[in-house]
């Protein structure tokens, strides 16, 4: 897997291409800046690109708006953003302006390797990826007349896991627990909820997470 | 009181001196009205320095009767003024070149005739001048030299001049008619004649010139005045007529007296001179009914409520829609009626500016166009009017003061909003990055660690679980300070991750998408969160908000159910206060607490 990472800290960068080199990651670019990412990525053509948030020159959603261009200029590329902001509007904002391949990860989480490699995998593969912390912050929410509240302590992990993106298959395997009981979790979860049910793991994140800030 | 002033005015010595001359260019106006009304022998030309009256004579005592009332004009505007004197000059000097002419009155009449004649050209010159207020300073010197010359002249000819010994006026001269022929020299007399025409030749191009520039430059100022417009029209007419009739004049003596244009360049200068008049009088006319109107001001700015301000009166009744009021500050600097600062008025080109005193103080300073009466102002604005414009100054200082307030209030705000921007910025970029940093180190550490000794493993492993709790903890504790999303993704977003949070249900029950003014997004966001606070406090069961756009402003209406403890919202009121909106907390024992917050959009 090629891989360009785009952090204007230098020491952050380093470790991260250092972490994803002893994976096993193939880090063929690492920039500061969201115009030599964009340039890399046109040059390189990479699998993925990891891009943080904040950088120069105003430090706030640079790296959101980087996401959308390198989707522009290159399609198919995965984007992985990483973040310091809990807030889900973010994320919604990430998932909203693309259809799948796209990831918003706690910035956190760039020295678990696993759990960071694990995101590369899945957005290359097609698939959404969505933090678990930003989840289950939003499953929190107090609620004056809570959905969740006719729901069991079972669906409520599965609703969770499909809110990050992960496919029944993975749901199943996370859970240990069969395809065909998660399918069924989900259609009762989703019945409960009032939602349409969708095979797509993309549109279900959307579904569930615009339901649940509302 | 005015009354009693103006008729002060009426008995100074120019007072007396213009009624003289007014009261001898009506005399001369009324027999030369009878010379040519009444049929008789045709007039005779005696002299062409001064006329080719004949048939043109009408023409000529028309532009000399729009002269007299020109002169009435400017003398019931101000009695004895400048303009007054030179207006009826004009017209004495055109009923004598008429007179000249006339075989029906007196030798004695036709030499004063001879006289006064040539002094119709610096009158003339002068008068536009004069009613546009440019004769001053250099200018004063060059109208002085212009009577002098023409007096010397004139009286140089008067004194040297028999036209019974030229050939050209022998036909229809007698021996006798020149009664002031002291010391007859015809050379000496007709060099002067010509040096007369040429002083003319080069008056009238000046004036022309002048009144083009005049006409051009306050034509780039952006507004002009049609009364003004009338009277460069007039002088540019009447000063290229000068120089024709002057130009025909000095071809005559060589070519004879039967030159057409002689006749013709006199009707020439007769209309340019009433359309020179006619302006004169109409300015004048007009800004007598102006001072006319000052002197009521008064009455218009005690209009009570709705009334216009000092400045949109002025302006409507100087009929200048550029009339612009500063009141001074204390310090330096001016404002308007609202209290907004604005530039000091000051005399640019075209411009003036006019105090206003009351009790040695200045009130106010009027800029209006530099065409208007520079006296006008601080003579008919009388003292009711002073007090009104005082109080209208002392409005606007209030309002000024009000204004400065209202905005070292939103300067306060936003340097505590951008010191709580920075403060979350540097947490984020600053120490969560070292954070970042030592937690790699450690992890690198950790999986370097596997020989060593199992109680040094513990430690690095608590480290890291700690360094993640501390990255946790910061991260929270950098949005506490300052929402970022709010700033980044609005109010919507930034009331959305409130909710999150909240540990009381927060119903979103309409929030708009769109952006508003940074200043209006925080003051509602922090309503939000201070009602959210005591809500939580409170014990409330929950908190619903909802937020409407109405027009030009942002409705935020925050419910808290159960929430009873009544206080006052410092917080909100400051905020809300400093973002140019209201709010309003009402407690009711049954529905809770209500908070309405109405923000300005733009």
């Amino acid at each position: 897997m090629r891989v360009i990472v785009a952090e204007d800290v230098l020491l952050t960068r380093e470790g991260i291409v250092h972490l994803l080199s002893e994976a096993g990651v193939d880090v063929v670019a690492a920039v500061e800046d969201a115009d030599a990412l964009l340039r890399e990525t046109a040059r390189l053509h990479p699998d993925a690109v990891i891009v943080d948030i904040r950088m120069p020159p105003s430090h706030t959603d640079e790296g959101l708006v980087a996401a959308s261009r390198v989707r522009d200029a290159v399609p198919g590329t995965a984007v992985v953003v990483l973040s310091q902001y809990l807030e889900p509007a973010y994320a919604l904002r990430l998932l909203e302006g693309h259809e799948d391949h796209v990831g918003y990860l706690l910035k956190d989480r760039v020295f678990h390797p696993a759990v960071l490699v694990d995101a590369l995998r899945r957005v290359t593969e097609g698939e959404t990826v969505v933090d678990p912390t930003i989840v289950a912050r939003i499953m929190g929410r107090k609620r004056a007349h809570d959905p969740l509240a006719d729901l069991s302590v079972r669906e409520r992990e599965v609703l969770a896991l499909a809110a990050e993106g992960l496919s029944n298959k993975a749901i199943a395997a996370r859970l240990f627990v069969t395809d065909r009981t998660v399918e069924a979790h989900m259609a009762s979860v989703f019945a409960k909820l009032g939602l349409a049910e969708t095979p797509d793991a993309h549109r279900r994140v959307l579904a569930v997470l615009a339901l649940l800030r509302a | 009181m005015t009354g009693e002033a103006s008729a002060l005015r009426t008995t100074t010595a120019p007072g007396i001196v213009a009624t003289l001359v007014a009261g001898a260019a009506l005399l001369v106006a009324a027999g030369s009205a009878v010379d040519v009304l009444t049929p008789g022998p045709a007039p005779v030309h005696i002299d062409g320095a001064a006329t080719a009256a004949g048939s043109v004579a009408p023409l000529l005592l028309v532009a000399a009767l729009t002269l007299v009332v020109a002169g009435v004009a400017a003398w019931t505007g101000r009695p004895g003024s400048g303009l007054a004197l030179i207006a009826f000059g004009g017209a004495a000097a055109l009923l004598a070149a008429i007179l000249v002419g006339s075989a029906a009155v007196s030798r004695e009449v036709r030499t004063l005739g001879l006289l006064l004649a040539p002094f119709a050209f610096p009158l003339l010159i002068h008068l536009p001048v004069r009613a546009l207020r440019a004769d001053r300073g250099l200018a004063r010197f060059v109208f002085a030299g212009l009577y002098l010359a023409t007096a010397v002249t004139a009286t140089g000819h008067l004194v040297t001049w028999d036209p019974y010994l030229v050939a050209d006026c022998a036909p229809m001269c007698h021996p006798d008619d020149n009664v002031l022929a002291l010391h007859v020299d015809i050379p000496l007399s007709l060099g002067l004649r010509s040096a007369g025409w040429w002083l003319a030749v080069a008056g009238g191009a000046g004036l022309a010139a002048w009144a083009t520039w005049r006409w051009t430059s306050r034509s780039r100022t952006g507004w002009a005045d049609p009364t003004d417009r009338m009277v460069l029209l007039g002088a540019l007419a009447s000063g290229l007529a000068m120089v024709a009739w002057s130009w025909a004049r000095l071809r005559t003596s060589e070519f004879g007296l039967d030159d057409p244009w002689a006749s013709r360049t006199t009707g020439l200068l007769a209309g340019s001179v009433a359309i020179l008049g006619a302006g004169v009088a109409w300015m004048r006319f007009r800004e007598t009914g102006r001072a006319g109107a000052v002197r009521g001001l008064v009455d218009l700015l005690d209009g009570g409520a709705g009334s216009r301000s000092l400045a949109q009166t002025l302006a409507a009744i100087l009929d200048d829609p550029t009339v612009r009021i500063g009141y001074p500050l204390e310090g330096d600097g001016c404002v308007d009626d609202q209290g907004a600062p604005v530039a000091t008025p000051i005399a640019a080109t075209g411009r003036a500016v006019t105090p206003i005193e009351r009790g040695g103080t200045v009130i106010a300073l009027v800029e209006h166009a530099a065409d208007l009466d520079p006296d006008l102002l601080s003579r008919e604005v009388g003292a009711a009017a002073r007090l009104a414009v005082d109080n209208e100054r002392l409005a606007a200082l209030l309002r000024a003061q009000v204004r400065e307030l209202q905005a070292s209030r939103e300067r306060i705000v936003a340097a505590g909003d951008a010191a709580r921007g920075r403060l979350e910025r540097d947490l984020h970029d600053g120490a969560q990055q070292r954070l970042l940093a030592i937690s790699y180190e450690l992890r690198l550490a950790q999986a370097a660690a596997h020989d060593e000794r199992p109680d040094r493993r513990a430690a690095i492993d608590a480290s890291v679980t700690e360094i993640d709790a501390a990255l946790a903890e910061l991260r929270e504790l950098a949005h506490g300070i300052w929402p970022a999303v709010l700033a980044e993704a609005g109010l919507e977003a930034a009331l959305g991750s409130l909710a999150d949070e909240a540990s009381i249900p927060v119903t979103l029950e309409a929030v708009p998408e769109e952006r508003f003014p940074a200043r209006t997004e925080a003051a509602a966001y922090l309503a939000v969160t201070e009602a959210l606070r005591r809500a939580t406090a409170g014990g409330a069961p929950g908190l619903a908000v909802r937020a409407q756009q109405v027009d030009d402003r942002l409705m935020v209406e925050v419910r808290a159910p159960g929430l009873v403890a009544p206080g006052p919202w410092l917080r909100v009121d400051d905020r809300v206060g400093a973002a140019g909106g209201r709010s309003v907390v009402t407690v009711d024992a049954a529905a809770g607490t209500l908070l309405s917050v109405e923000l300005p959009c733009a």
